[in-house]
């Protein structure tokens, strides 16, 4: 019977706006979420570098902080790790040349969103150079000289029954 | 004058409670075999308590409804570890992380509630068995998904989750990341004992959200339709509708549970986790000195306590007794199902003799009237 089916504006009524509002919402939350709690790990690394032909030598002596974390001391061939959450972060730099100058750099760089470890280039960063240029994607040594990554050991990681239909004797 | 109060009948109260009077007789002989300290005690029952009793309160509204133990919030749990799973492989950690595994978990787990209450609506009367299969069920689609699935399917890259051959999640996750983010958020010591304030403060949101639930509309047509579906239905009641409804908002509470549950943890084991958490959930409710068709909020707390009082005590007294800590572990697990199978016998007993009584009446009324 024609009574019983819904006119589109009992479809598209309040109830509706409410609901779709909330879904709207609720992605919302979940992209900012995604871009404020996605950690990124970021090798600063103080070796000599050649970008586009141009060679930048390894600092002397420097220190960095970022986001105004603890500083950490480099010499020439040190690389370190942070660990830090969104995508935009501060860097500061004290470094001193050979004949002990001491100079100061503070600036700002952002991480790709997919990116999860990153290498951080402080020749680069203190020469001025672009961000596409001293912030590089990691690629594991071995990877790059085609060595095995220890991944073919575990290749034959089997999951057994055992595993698929559950343990009783797990904790709760 | 008429006495409203019942009198207490300790026979009546002792068949009413077997099961938890059970549990403390044993925790009292366990408790000085066992000799753990006092402040040891505590604090992993605190530990306990905060980590599964969101899992085990989500069990309520399908009883309140007439379902009996939801033995599907296993696809709950299955919801909240495809959360979980997201995001590790995403990198997105903390609480921001276990919110967004919680949004992620969300969807799936209305979807897998709405499909679990229509096949519950399709076998009324046989709930709990129909929610057991259908929870074997979906553990094998959930295999196919993560073994098979992600990888090819749905795209994840992460060495952390992805096996090395390039397709399926490994066997454990360590989630590191999110390692007890909520409980240690907000935290304060007393005598030594942590206790996690930011967890305590989202159970008691959830036993606030039950309490209140039952007395709004939607609550009070599900104790409706606990009672009488046929009565219920007569009323203008839309039982099936109501019947899906509480089950949807048990599993997606089931996926919320599972999230803070491993995040407690500190490991994900893609396979195992969720397999026996909906008969431990059970087994602690019933513990707790719940019924097929009745159930608080009490007997969630007392339920845990006891249950992981004996999860505790019974390896290390059965390591002074017989000196293998394992004859504890096969204890507690022979237990669990144990209580789960007196349960259900009570609650068949308690039914029978009910109707029984019921006809009783009734042929007396009979009788009566004849007589007149």
């Amino acid at each position: 019977m024609s009574d019983n089916k819904k006119s589109i504006k009992d479809i598209f009524n309040l109830s509706f706006y409410v609901r779709l509002g909330v879904i709207v919402v609720v992605i919302l939350l979940a992209v900012f979420l995604y871009c404020f709690g996605k950690q990124h790990t970021v090798y600063i690394d103080n070796r000599t570098t050649e970008i586009d032909g141009v060679s930048y030598r390894a600092l002397d002596w420097a220190e960095v902080s970022i986001d105004g974390m603890d500083a950490a001391e480099y010499s020439p061939r040190t690389r370190r790790e942070a660990t830090v959450m969104r995508q935009k972060h501060t860097i500061h730099v004290i470094y001193e040349d050979e004949d002990f100058n001491q100079f100061e750099v503070e600036g700002e760089f952002s991480i790709p969103l997919n990116e999860t470890r990153v290498v951080l280039s402080l020749p680069a960063f203190v020469a001025g150079l672009g961000e596409d240029k001293f912030i590089t994607e990691f690629i594991p040594m071995a990877q790059l000289l085609g060595l095995s990554t220890g991944q073919e050991s575990s290749a034959e990681e089997q999951i057994t029954e055992e595993e698929m239909f559950g343990d009783i004797t797990m904790d709760f | 004058m008429r006495r409203n109060i019942k009198e207490f009948n300790i026979r009546e109260f002792a068949i009413n409670n077997i099961v938890p009077i059970i549990f403390i007789v044993l925790c009292i002989i366990c408790i000085p075999l066992a000799g753990y300290s006092g402040q040891y005690l505590v604090s992993q029952i605190i530990t306990r308590i905060m980590r599964n009793s969101f899992l085990v309160l989500s069990l309520l509204i399908p009883i309140m409804a007439g379902m009996g133990l939801n033995f599907g919030m296993t696809l709950g749990a299955m919801a909240g570890q495809i959360g979980i799973i997201f995001i590790t492989a995403w990198n997105v950690v903390g609480i921001p992380g276990l919110l967004l595994a919680a949004i992620i978990a969300t969807p799936i787990a209305v979807l897998l509630g709405w499909f679990c209450g229509k096949m519950l609506n399709m076998a009324k009367g046989r709930e709990m068995i129909t929610s057991y299969m259908i929870s074997f069920f979906m553990n094998g689609v959930y295999q196919l998904v993560v073994l098979y699935g992600m990888g090819p399917v749905i795209p994840i890259e992460s060495d952390q989750v992805i096996l090395p051959r390039g397709y399926g999640v490994r066997n454990t996750i360590d989630l590191i990341n999110v390692r007890q983010s909520i409980d240690t958020f907000w935290q304060i010591s007393i005598g030594g004992i942590n206790i996690p304030i930011l967890t305590i403060i989202f159970i008691a949101l959830l036993c606030v959200v039950i309490i209140w639930f039952r007395k709004t509309k939607l609550g009070q047509d599900m104790r409706a339709v606990g009672q009488d579906m046929e009565v219920a239905r007569e009323a203008g009641i839309k039982v099936e509708r109501t019947r899906i409804l509480a089950i949807v908002i048990s599993t997606v509470f089931a996926a919320y549970g599972m999230i803070i549950y491993l995040s407690n943890m500190g490991t994900l084991n893609t396979y195992n986790s969720h397999s026996q958490i909906g008969m431990f959930s059970i087994a602690a409710l019933l513990v707790g000195g719940a019924s097929v068709s009745k159930a608080s909020i009490k007997n969630v707390f007392l339920g845990i306590i006891l249950f992981h009082l004996m999860f505790i005590l019974t390896p290390q007294a059965g390591m002074k007794l017989m000196g293998q800590a394992q004859i504890g572990e096969y204890f507690r697990v022979f237990v669990s199902y144990g209580v789960i199978t007196l349960a259900l016998v009570l609650y068949e007993i308690r039914t029978r003799r009910e109707k029984a009584e019921s006809a009783k009446q009734l042929a007396g009324l009979q009788k009566e009237g004849a007589k007149a």
